[in-house]
């Protein structure tokens, strides 16, 4: 304020009383200006279609497996781990004979698929106001 | 060489934290602020409800403006602009008729009356909505110097820069408003 002289008017309005601002007031400013809520629903529907790929891939890889004799050669392995050491290079030989590689990247790829939806759906970073 | 920057003020100092989005900072402007931003409206308007959405207002442009606004300058009068401009768009949407200009039917409203009130007039029980009133009876070229002054008690320098004026014309339209409050008072007795 200046240091004029106070008049009748300024002394008068000296007692207008200063209303309180609305309780909500700066939550309501906060809420209209933080980023918007993230969007969850293409996460989750990215998630359900991970599942249904990574449970066709897993079928048709067993179908295949079951077909072939590649049951038969992981028993083998999974029997005689020393296999591994002794002659790696037949191990993988056989191996890549009977796996279905394409089955096992696309249930490779929609298992991380999967745990990144369900990280976006479930571990959302909190907003910042 | 370098040349030396000048400390930032406290408005400065959150104005670049906001943009950084910290957390914090820009609720921080708000609450600095919301008080006299809201009590100036609330004398412009008259009305909590209609005041509270223009200063919410009025701090959602803030915010949308924060990479225009220069840290280096007073934030005050650039958030008083912006409200007054506002309640001005409220207060042209509540009339049916168009307002006049700004200093055009300002005249008729001029009346010298410089006799001080009666003393008994401040100890009114309804002294608070006698004040209200007749602010809330004024031109708004009036109301709002009024409001600045005594509701968001800002300086004539601060009222000439929000008002566009300068703080000569912004002391010779407040002394004006008081002549006008003190006859709406006087009518009201």
């Amino acid at each position: 304020m200046s240091n004029q002289p106070l008049d009748d008017i300024d002394r008068l309005f000296a007692r207008l009383e200063r209303a309180a601002v609305p309780a909500d007031f700066t939550a309501r400013v906060v809420a209209r200006t933080g980023p918007p809520p993230a969007v969850v629903w293409p996460w989750a529907v990215a998630g359900l279609l991970a599942v249904a790929l990574l449970g066709l891939a897993g079928y048709l890889a067993g179908v295949s497996l079951a077909s072939s004799n590649g049951l038969d050669v992981i028993e083998l392995l999974l029997g005689d781990t020393s296999l591994l050491a002794t002659a790696p290079g037949d191990v993988l030989a056989a191996l890549n004979e009977v796996m279905p590689w394409q089955l096992v990247a696309l249930a490779g790829g929609s298992a991380v698929l999967l745990v990144w939806a369900a990280g976006r759906v479930f571990f959302r970073s909190p907003a910042v106001a | 060489m370098q040349a030396i920057q000048p400390a930032l003020s406290a408005d400065g100092e959150h104005i670049v934290a906001a943009r950084r989005r910290q957390p914090g900072a820009f609720e921080a402007l708000v609450r600095r602020h919301q008080s006299p931003v809201f009590n100036f409206c609330l004398r412009m308007l008259g009305r909590a409800d209609d005041a509270a959405d223009v200063a919410q207002e009025t701090f959602v442009q803030l915010f949308s403006h924060l990479d225009r606004i220069d840290e280096r300058e007073s934030l005050s009068p650039w958030l008083f602009r912006v409200a007054r401009n506002r309640c001005i768009d409220v207060i042209r949407r509540r009339r049916t008729v168009p307002m006049l200009p700004a200093e055009e039917g300002a005249d008729e409203f001029e009346a010298v009356d410089d006799e001080p009130l009666p003393d008994e007039l401040a100890e009114r029980a309804d002294l608070q909505r006698l004040l209200a009133e007749a602010i809330a009876q004024l031109p708004p070229l009036y109301a709002e110097v009024v409001a600045l002054r005594y509701a968001a008690d800002r300086s004539f320098a601060e009222i000439g820069i929000i008002l566009a004026c300068d703080e000569g014309a912004a002391r010779v339209r407040f002394h004006r408003a008081k002549n006008l409050l003190r006859k709406v008072l006087r009518d009201s007795l």
